[in-house]
């Protein structure tokens, strides 16, 4: 869907891009990640062609950029910035609209398409006339999701689209946003420099510094062999730990996990009854919360309350071996 | 102390000030220089004391109305229509002065306005000023005062005399006035926002665009004047077919250059200033969503300069209507030719009867401009004071 080769981008003599390839296939969220000015942002913007390449080739379904009027490969990408950028002088709804309208689509399509992304996005149908100085950070960042979103495009471009959020709010509008993939399932290229936030969305994850990729592959991978030392102290020592949180009690095998604790040996305190401290976690707990949970009852099996009302036990092992799997 | 405290401890200030000041001048003719009298002489001389304390208990009572905690009473929303008939009854009272016609020839006496007149005005508009709907309050107080001399209430009054004489060059200068100060705006509105896009759009050209209508501005309009009718005297000698046009060194060509160049800066100014404040993150991302240049402009970066450059506008609008007097010395016309004529005969009520329509006139044009800006504003999805705050 989207194919780097060699690229290469300068201003004024300052190298930013240095010869990047890369290829994001279509339905994968892709995040470039990596320390301020190390061209993440420039590579974002050569695609819908806001900066012009130097040296070397960028395709887009299979054509070049500069094959395309650059306002028609422009409509046809969705593109959200850190500081939002609606237009304050425009509603909401006038705001989601503006590429539709670009487009030429009738009225009577635009209207629906705009309530539907305001539902996905979890935006009350009152905001509809609401202008943006009305809105909370956290909102405004949704309606510049919505917005990106608006005419359907294949492409999304993300230019560290939560950045200025409090961390609360970001984590709602992270999970927000995992949903909304989830359902649209579109070809992704998502800048951050937030390693956690990199792990939650990201389906591919490109480290950057000094304008070349350094490593990829998928979160899981990146815990694995990694030959870039620059890379390994971006990601940092807690990297696995953060990782965790990527993968739910859901994704390890259910063959693995007994179903009951009995059988485990393990410390003294391990004898005690089903969770007497804490409710027990469910399926969806991340598989961070159940690592707290083990440390802080001092445990290695844990049980887990399934949808149907059984239980099952994660050991340490099993993490220990979900990870290492995912990490191949 | 709240703006609003010192705005009504100044007006009662000036208010009580006109009861001790001469409020107004009696003359026997136009030259002589006349006696002054004080309100409270207007009175039979033993209420003549009364009249100042009872006065004075009058401003105490006020002053808890307008002033304590610069909070707004119920008692205020009557106070303000009473006290917008004030400055028209004192000008009734004066115009009243009995002693006049046993001592003086009805048909030359006259009757001037003093400083404490004026003071007592001024004194009424800032009270007003601290209270709601003062826009509508000025207007009625200044349309009262009209209401005594159109009924005849005040014969002797100097500047109704003054009017009287010149009433038609009045308004034929009058409409000179407004349309030279009006239409040079109006002519210097396109230029003045292409100069200011000029600004936005070419780092290079800035310097040099702000440069020259800074020039324009800093120089005294006096010696920009004199700067223009050297070049425009000898042009209309060359070919005589411009003087045929009305364009010659002096009258309304000279004057209308002048007063063009100077709502340059204001108009160009803001309109960068206005273009600059759209925030980098709206036109990058009205370009990524795949906008035309022109789309751009016309549907992003204009609207929201909008009301910055109609702020400008306002500028250029209220001083033009006070640069224009000076078209008035090199025969352009206008208010100042009356002004001129004033201050060369010492006639001191034709000057202010020169200058009181320009000062409305500029008053109603500022306020007028003032709500459309703040509707734009509003409409733009900002607010007229975080507006203000950014610029």
């Amino acid at each position: 869907m989207i194919q780097l080769t060699n690229v290469y981008k300068s201003y004024q003599e300052q190298p930013a891009l240095q010869g990047v390839s890369l290829s994001v296939s279509e339905g994968q969220c892709a995040v470039l990640i990596g320390p301020s000015g190390c061209g993440k942002s420039t590579l974002l913007k050569t695609i819908n062609r806001m900066v012009d390449i130097d040296e070397g080739e960028v395709k887009v379904r299979g054509k070049a950029v500069q094959e395309y009027e650059p306002e028609e490969l422009r409509r046809n990408t969705g593109y959200c910035i850190q500081g939002v950028g609606l237009f304050p002088h425009l509603s909401v709804s006038e705001n989601i609209a503006m590429v539709p309208k670009l487009l030429k689509w009738p009225e009577d399509k635009i209207i629906p398409r705009v309530k539907l992304l305001m539902e996905l996005s979890g935006l009350p149908l009152s905001y509809l006339d609401k202008k943006p100085h009305q809105l909370s950070g956290g909102e405004a960042q949704r309606v510049g999701v919505c917005r990106a979103l608006a005419a359907d495009p294949p492409i999304l471009l993300m230019d560290e689209p939560f950045g200025s959020v409090d961390p609360l709010n970001r984590e709602k509008l992270q999970q927000a946003f995992i949903a909304l993939q989830k359902e649209l399932r579109k070809t992704v290229l998502f800048v951050t420099h937030d390693v956690e936030e990199a792990l939650m969305v990201g389906d591919l994850i490109f480290v950057m510094n000094q304008g070349k990729v350094v490593a990829e592959g998928t979160p899981g991978q990146l815990a694995g062999s990694m030959e870039s030392a620059f890379a390994k102290e971006f990601l940092g020592k807690e990297y696995p730990m953060k990782l965790l949180k990527r993968y739910t009690a859901r994704d390890l095998p259910m063959d693995s996990l007994p179903k009951d604790g009995g059988d485990i040996t393990g410390s003294a305190t391990e004898d005690m009854p089903l969770s007497l401290k804490n409710p027990p976690l469910t399926e969806n707990s991340n598989l961070q919360q159940v690592l707290s949970r083990m440390l802080e009852e001092n445990r290695t099996t844990l049980p887990i309350l399934r949808e149907d009302d059984t239980v099952r036990y994660i050991t340490y092992g099993a993490l220990v071996a979900h990870l290492k799997e995912m990490s191949q | 102390m709240k703006q609003g405290n010192i705005k009504g401890w100044l007006g009662l200030l000036f208010m009580a000030l006109a009861l001790f000041l001469p409020i107004g001048t009696l003359r026997p003719n136009r030259i002589l220089p006349g006696t002054t009298f004080h309100l409270y002489s207007l009175l039979k001389e033993p209420m003549a004391w009364a009249f100042v304390v009872l006065g004075l208990i009058l401003m105490a009572f006020l002053w808890s109305l307008v002033i304590k905690g610069g909070k707004y009473t119920p008692a205020l929303d009557v106070f303000p229509w009473i006290l917008t008939l004030l400055p028209a009854s004192l000008l009734t009272a004066i115009a009243k002065y009995e002693t006049i016609e046993v001592v003086y020839d009805p048909e030359v006496v006259r009757i001037s306005l003093s400083s404490g007149f004026w003071l007592g005005l001024m004194g009424t508009i800032l009270i007003l000023s601290t209270g709601k709907r003062k826009g509508f309050l000025f207007l009625l107080t200044f349309l009262f005062l009209l209401v005594p001399p159109l009924l005849g209430w005040t014969p002797h009054l100097a500047l109704l005399k003054e009017f009287l004489i010149i009433k038609p060059t009045f308004f034929m200068e009058l409409q000179r006035h407004l349309v030279l100060a009006l239409v040079s705006v109006l002519l210097a509105i396109l230029p003045g926002i292409l100069l200011g896009y000029g600004c936005y759009r070419f780092q290079r050209g800035r310097e040099w665009i702000l440069a020259t209508v800074n020039f324009f501005q800093v120089a005294p309009t006096l010696s920009l004047l004199a700067l223009v009718m050297i070049p425009l005297t000898l042009l209309s000698q060359a070919y005589p077919v411009l003087a045929d046009w009305g364009i010659r060194g002096i009258g309304f060509a000279p004057a209308f250059i002048v007063l063009f160049c100077y709502c340059l800066l204001p108009i160009t100014a803001n309109t960068y200033a206005g273009f600059d404040q759209v925030e980098q993150e709206v036109t990058e991302s009205a370009v990524a969503m795949g906008m035309k240049s022109n789309q751009v402009f016309w549907k992003v970066l204009f609207p929201l300069a909008f009301p910055v450059i109609l702020s400008g506008v306002r500028t250029a609008v209220t001083q033009n209507l006070g640069n224009t007097i000076l078209a008035g010395l090199i025969g352009g016309g206008g208010m100042g030719a009356l002004i001129f004529l004033g201050l060369s005969q010492s006639a001191s009520d034709l000057v202010i009867l020169g200058t009181l329509p320009v000062v409305l006139f500029a008053l109603i044009a500022d306020e007028f401009l003032r709500r459309i800006e703040i509707t734009a504003h509003y409409k733009m999805g900002g607010t007229y004071d975080s507006a203000h705050q950014r610029v």
